[in-house]
């Protein structure tokens, strides 16, 4: 009997517990751009949430100057507020502030994409986080059709406020007990 | 690669597997239907009714080592089987096309059933020989069978061909040998006769016995002959002489000279025997009688001149030399011509001995070769004999020829597409199975976790 989706996610959020326990704050992040660490990011939120973790997901922009302390600082605000905060970085090498994030967070999970062709920064990524003083809790292989049903279940839970673009900042933070819990609670800071 | 895997890989692939499949049945299928021909394949068998493998003849290629019911087969495709077929079926006879002959040939031992009881000893080889046309393989599968059988047969009285092919170059020789001495002895007989019997070589002696006796003879009457024409030949001088004489004498004036002469000189002679130097008229008396004996010499010298032929004893006497001197000719020329027939014999006798003892020395080899022969042929027989036994043991023979060929399963149109499209369908696996590994992607976790060097927390499939 195949296992669902939302099964598969609660694993994850399982196995992720028993590394870290809450407060905690996840990187979920990608070796290369298109491989679904955004939707992975929303589903593992989701499933936190749905576990009763008041939980944030934090979505980086790659044009951010913030340096790291800031960043850092804001990431312990986040961390005072919620017992999770997923922050979400695709193309993790690439991003100066994204390697920030992966040294500040607790934990990293990558995701990629099964049936992509092996590039060279898949080689690289962890050997680069791990020099970096981030500790990666793992990978996630997922089939780019999960991935795709993750986004779209994801669009039903969220409500996005506010101009949905790169630079958002989308912070989901609601709880299994909150009336509202169907429809994730967003915050929206710029 | 698990069911899962490939059906994974054809969802992925779906569209070269495609793309591959048409290609690669369009092509092949063309290549079935316009270039791979339908081949007919026909049987025949060869029976091999031996009384058991020790009796089977040797290899060619060990002297000890029989054939084998086992090794039947393997005679269909010795190069010497194939050339034969080749010659026979009209194939080309190139090493090549040899091989390429060979691959239209197979040959096994049948297969009894299980629980089959064998009524004699033996074994049965099922020729098969796949051609172009029925009639083709037919003709083939035959004629490997019996040049199978024709080549075991060579080899089962191999070594009793090399003997016989050896005793009979020897025959043949000694034949010609015979043949030669036969031919020199008709040329000897026929050049003398009389050496075929000993009699005329004596009669030949005896010739020239009987030449040389009569020689004897006539050389000793010409010797006599040759005694009296010596005398006889002096007879003409004396009767010259007398003759001259009696002319001289019966001549008056030489006779009254003489006279006077005689006379004067009787004179002279009393004068001086009677009377000194002194006497009167000495001188002139001696004067006279020199002048008288010159006288007489001078006529005599003149009577002397005269020739004596009309004295009849002169003439006689040379009738008598001529007549010897013509019976010693004749001595003469009869010796010579009995020496001329006495050399001749003498040159045939010296002939004749010296053919006879040629004639003598080839009825001799004659004989040794005649001996020489009857052995050598009493030996080819026994030779052939004992090769016809090494032929009828063991012997191989055409069990069944083959009629027509049967078409081959998998050269007929419509297997010949299916297999087609078997190959296409394999062609196009193997080509999405190639282009897989040619692009290195993460199909599984494995290959992630081996990529990522690190554990793989979850799966999303």
């Amino acid at each position: 009997m195949a296992i669902t989706l939302d099964e598969q996610l609660r694993i994850l959020r399982v196995a992720v517990e028993a590394d870290i326990s809450p407060p905690s704050q996840i990187l979920v992040a990608s070796a290369e751009e298109n491989d679904g660490a955004p939707a992975l990011a929303l589903g593992l939120a989701r499933a936190f949430a749905a576990a009763g973790r008041s939980t944030a997901l934090l979505r980086l922009d790659a044009a951010d100057q913030r340096t790291g302390s800031a960043l850092g600082l804001r990431l312990a605000e986040l961390k005072a507020e919620y017992d999770v905060c997923i922050v979400e970085a695709a193309h993790v090498l690439e991003s100066s502030v994204a390697l920030d994030a992966a040294r500040i967070v607790d934990g990293v999970i990558l995701v990629v994409g099964l049936g992509r062709r092996v590039r060279r920064a898949d080689r690289d990524v962890v050997p680069a986080l791990t020099r970096f003083g981030a500790r990666v809790l793992g990978v996630v292989a997922a089939e780019p059709r999960r991935l795709a049903e993750l986004a779209a279940a994801g669009a039903h839970d969220v409500h996005i406020v506010g101009p949905a673009r790169s630079s958002l900042r989308v912070v989901l933070g609601e709880t299994a007990q909150s009336p509202t819990s169907a429809e994730a609670h967003l915050l929206l800071e710029r | 690669m698990k069911v899962a895997q490939v059906k994974d890989l054809l969802l992925r692939r779906w569209r070269p597997f495609t793309v591959a499949f048409l290609i690669a049945a369009l092509v092949l299928n063309v290549l079935a239907v316009l270039v791979v021909p339908t081949e007919y394949a026909a049987e025949s068998s060869v029976l091999m009714a031996a009384g058991g493998d020790h009796d089977t003849p040797s290899d060619a290629t060990s002297a000890t080592k029989p054939i084998l019911s086992a090794d039947l087969p393997y005679l269909a495709t010795t190069a010497t089987v194939l050339a034969n077929v080749a010659r026979d079926i009209g194939w080309p006879r190139n090493p090549h096309a040899l091989v390429q002959l060979m691959h239209h040939i197979k040959a096994n031992l049948s297969a009894p059933p299980a629980g089959a009881i064998a009524l004699a000893p033996g074994a049965i080889v099922v020729i098969r020989f796949t051609g172009l046309s029925s009639l083709d393989s037919a003709a083939g599968a035959n004629a490997v069978a019996e040049e199978m059988t024709r080549f075991y047969h060579d080899r089962a009285t191999e070594r009793f061909s090399v003997l016989t092919a050896d005793l009979q170059r020897q025959v043949d020789a000694r034949r010609a040998r015979i043949n030669r001495v036969d031919a020199e002895i008709q040329r000897l007989t026929a050049a003398a006769p009389y050496l075929a019997t000993h009699d005329d070589t004596h009669s030949l002696s005896a010739q020239y016995q009987t030449l040389s006796q009569e020689r004897a003879e006539v050389e000793a009457a010409a010797r006599g002959e040759a005694a009296a024409a010596a005398v006889t030949s002096r007879r003409p001088a004396e009767a010259e002489l007398a003759a001259r004489r009696e002319i001289t004498e019966s001549d008056p004036a030489y006779r009254d000279v003489a006279d006077q002469f005689g006379h004067d000189f009787a004179r002279l002679s009393a004068v001086q025997a009677q009377y000194s130097g002194a006497y009167p008229g000495l001188p002139e008396l001696r004067h006279t009688v020199a002048g008288e004996r010159q006288a007489v010499q001078g006529r005599r010298s003149t009577l002397q001149q005269k020739p004596p032929a009309l004295d009849v004893g002169y003439a006689a006497a040379l009738g008598e030399v001529t007549r010897a001197q013509s019976i010693a000719a004749g001595d003469a020329a009869k010796l010579q011509g009995l020496n001329q027939v006495l050399g001749e014999t003498q040159d045939r006798l010296n002939a004749g001995k010296s053919l006879a003892s040629r004639f003598d020395d080839l009825q001799r080899e004659r004989d040794v070769q005649t001996a020489a022969y009857g052995v050598l042929s009493a030996r080819l027989a026994e030779a052939r004999a004992d090769q016809a036994q090494a032929g009828s043991i063991g012997s191989v023979s055409v069990l069944d020829r083959a009629a027509y060929g049967k078409p081959v399963l998998y050269t007929v149109l419509p297997v010949r597409i299916a297999l087609a499209l078997l190959l296409a369908l394999c062609i196009a696996f193997a080509t999405i199975f190639w282009l897989d590994r040619r692009e290195y992607r993460m199909w599984s976790v494995t290959i992630v976790e081996n990529v990522y060097g690190a554990p793989i927390v979850a799966t999303l499939n």
